[in-house]
């Protein structure tokens, strides 16, 4: 009898081996971050910035301008105050600030794990696989002097499922994280 | 003529070794035939848990067959599948050039393995130790999913795992069946994504029937 339970419990642990996976919200809906220096360019001796109150934005049916949110611009400077740096005129100024979005839709059609691999184009996923979700990219730039300089910094940080500003707390957490990743902003 | 004689003996070799042939299969009687199937529990080692996952995978799966060719030797083939998977929080990593990347990241590994078995026995009692290796190839998938990017890439690769073990018959008589539990080590060159060296060692707890 023991041994019967045994091997119960054994094929039951045989049968959960096997089964799909799924990716976590928290993963999905987190935020990508990814910011660059250019490469050689001298921050300690830049102190002063000036930060563009327009936003540029770019989606599926053309650009526009917008004003920069409040809570936007304060996560920014907060952010290089921090580090140091303080406000100053576009024209005095040793670098300017640049906020775009960069929103739109995107298809999801995973043909699936077999699907891929094997490489039949005919090989259909089931309807709950596929769907259309909305995507934004908030792109932050820094350049030097303020109005039409040399590039000096740059970061993106990417979202699914929203992005763009209709989640503060996700993008207010995604701008902390991009200037906390590049120390070489301090002074 | 000659071409006919030729013919005639050629023909004559193909019967004999045909004859040959048929008596080794008339011959092949295995002292014991045994078959395995185990829930495969697997730790990841070297770069694949420091690269990758460092989680212990509890979704695996193995089946071996091995046929005791003397009396404590038994050749075979066995196949397995394991699952390894983590969430990470926040993940970053260089981009190059000073330029970072970070964000929360789903990540998870496939292997399927086939091997050549060889084995020894060491009967004590009730129970049958053994040692032995197997040879073969596995085959690695693993995906890496950050928002909505995602990355994933295969390998093969030379597998050699020596494994140790235990088997307890429980029902014994024209055939048996009974518990098995054997300890693996995985050693293989399998590299994709950010793994250099996919490597596990694996706990198997299985029941085999034999006759």
């Amino acid at each position: 009898m023991r041994a019967r339970r045994l091997a119960g419990a054994l094929a039951a642990a045989l049968l959960a081996a096997c089964g799909s996976y799924t990716v976590p919200d928290s993963v999905i809906y987190g935020q990508a971050v990814y910011t660059q220096p250019a490469p050689g360019f001298d921050f300690a001796s830049r102190t002063t910035y000036w930060l563009d109150p327009t936003v540029t934005v770019v989606a599926d049916d053309g650009s526009s301008s917008q004003a920069l949110l409040d809570w936007v611009a304060n996560d920014i400077t907060t952010s290089l105050d921090a580090y140091g740096w303080s406000p100053a005129a576009v024209g005095s100024a040793d670098v300017g600030l640049e906020v775009m979005l960069f929103t739109g839709t995107s298809g999801t059609y995973p043909a699936g794990y077999w699907c891929n691999y094997s490489g039949y184009t005919s090989c259909l996923a089931g309807w709950s696989y596929a769907g259309v979700y909305s995507q934004g990219t908030v792109v932050l730039q820094m350049g030097a002097p303020p109005v039409g300089g040399q590039l000096a910094w740059m970061a993106a940080l990417h979202g699914a499922g929203g992005g763009g500003w209709n989640d503060p707390a996700r993008v207010s957490e995604a701008i902390g994280r991009a200037f906390a990743q590049s120390p070489y902003l301090a002074h | 003529m000659r071409t006919s004689i030729a013919r005639a003996v050629l023909a004559g070799a193909l019967l004999a070794s045909a004859g040959a042939a048929r008596a080794q299969l008339e011959s092949y009687k295995p002292k014991e035939t045994m078959s395995v199937a185990s829930w495969a529990v697997s730790v990841p080692v070297g770069s694949f848990s420091k690269d990758f996952v460092d989680r212990t995978s509890w979704r695996g799966i193995g089946f071996d067959t091995r046929s005791r060719m003397w009396d404590r030797i038994s050749l075979g083939v066995g196949i397995d599948y394991a699952r390894f998977e983590d969430t990470f929080s926040l993940v970053s990593v260089p981009a190059g050039n000073g330029g970072t990347l970070s964000g929360p990241l789903y990540r998870f590994a496939d292997q399927f393995t086939l091997r050549g078995l060889v084995h020894a026995y060491f009967p004590v009692g009730p129970v049958v130790p053994y040692g032995g290796v197997g040879i073969g190839a596995v085959w690695s998938y693993g995906y890496q999913q950050t928002s909505d990017y995602q990355r994933s890439q295969n390998s093969m690769a030379l597998l050699v795992a020596p494994e140790a073990g235990l088997s307890w018959p429980f029902a014994k008589g024209a055939s048996s069946t009974g518990l098995n539990l054997a300890v693996r080590w995985n050693w293989s060159q399998a590299s994709f994504l950010t793994v250099t060296n996919a490597q596990t060692v694996q706990v198997l707890l299985g029941l085999f029937a034999a006759y």
